[in-house]
């Protein structure tokens, strides 16, 4: 399975529901082929988790077919396990997620990981020979990135700040307000240096935004 | 009377003694931030207030001169008005982010 642009934005989005904290895909080889995890999991460690999980036999077993599920519920974590073509995806999440959402979401997110793999398949079987183009991506909203951004940074606690995010509206008005509020939030109750660093990476994507706004009205 | 004093002070000791475990406890289950950072603050004012406790019954025992006792008296006055100073603070921070509270400060 051959990541696409379309299937890393499936990812994406998936990071941006509240709770969840990242998630990966990885084939029977062991080998991770997608991954959206923040900054502080270490990759090696990744690597480890998807070879000693798709070397196990009962995982295997139980993770046979495309409608296979595993969850494991522990003390401070959810992580959930879905079938993909062969592959499978894994989702660590806070125990605050909603399981609804998360099951919705999952269920478009795998939606659109298939569909990625169809597209490029599809893609490289039309003009043998020929350097596969990727499909057509889903270029991220600024809403999206913002929440993979606070996803990214708060870890585990971004759960509050994905919420001030999920109840501002798409104006940037409304997302500038939310943003504010999320660095507020982590200045007060998680770390002002890390408040500094996320509001200033926030601004920095919301500017763009709002000078083409400020263009149109004008 | 004087055992009434005892008394009220072994059952102050108990109190502040229960105070300053909650507060320790709930300093470590704080992230960080600022109001992590003012709890920590409060828990160092509780410890002090705690030791404070700890050694009324002996200025009791020991009848302390009064120049001495309205040292302490004026001590505990001061540490209680950064203690609630401190208090203000972090509930007016709360407050404010859960966009509770008038910014002019009008009632």
């Amino acid at each position: 399975m051959d990541p696409t642009p379309n299937q890393q934005a499936a990812l994406c989005q998936l990071g941006a529901v509240p709770g969840v904290v990242g998630s990966m895909v990885f084939d029977p080889a062991g080998a991770v082929v997608l991954s959206e995890f923040p900054g502080v999991f270490d990759a090696g460690g990744l690597r480890q988790l998807a070879a000693q999980l798709s070397a196990d036999g009962y995982f295997q077993e139980w993770m046979a077919g495309e409608r296979a599920t595993l969850d494991l519920r522990y003390g401070d974590g959810h992580v959930v396990v879905r079938a993909l073509e062969g592959a499978w995806l894994l989702v660590l999440c806070t125990l605050q997620v909603n399981a609804q959402l998360l099951a919705m979401s999952l269920t478009q997110v795998l939606r659109r990981l298939r569909l990625g793999g169809e597209l490029a398949r599809g893609s490289a079987a039309e003009r043998p020979g020929a350097v596969a183009a990727p499909p057509p991506a889903h270029a991220p909203t600024l809403v999206e990135r913002l929440r993979a951004l606070v996803a990214a940074e708060l870890g585990a606690q971004a759960s509050q700040g994905l919420e001030l995010l999920a109840a501002a509206g798409g104006a940037p008005g409304d997302l500038a307000r939310a943003v504010a509020d999320v660095e507020r939030l982590t200045r007060l109750f998680i770390s002002t240096r890390k408040a500094d660093e996320l509001g200033r990476r926030m601004r920095e994507l919301l500017e763009p935004a709002a000078e083409r706004s400020t263009r149109r009205t004008t | 009377m004087i055992y009434v004093a005892y008394g009220l002070s072994a059952l102050a000791i108990l109190g502040m003694g229960l105070n300053a475990v909650l507060a320790i406890r709930l300093k470590r289950a704080i992230l960080g931030g600022e109001v992590g950072a003012k709890w920590g603050v409060l828990s160092a004012l509780i410890v002090v207030f705690f030791l404070g406790y700890l050694a009324s019954p002996l200025a009791l025992y020991l009848d302390l001169p009064p120049r001495y006792l309205g040292l302490l008296v004026s001590g505990v006055f001061l540490f209680g008005t950064v203690f609630i100073w401190v208090v203000i603070g972090i509930i007016r921070d709360t407050l404010t982010f859960l966009k509770l509270i008038r910014p002019d400060g009008a009632p």
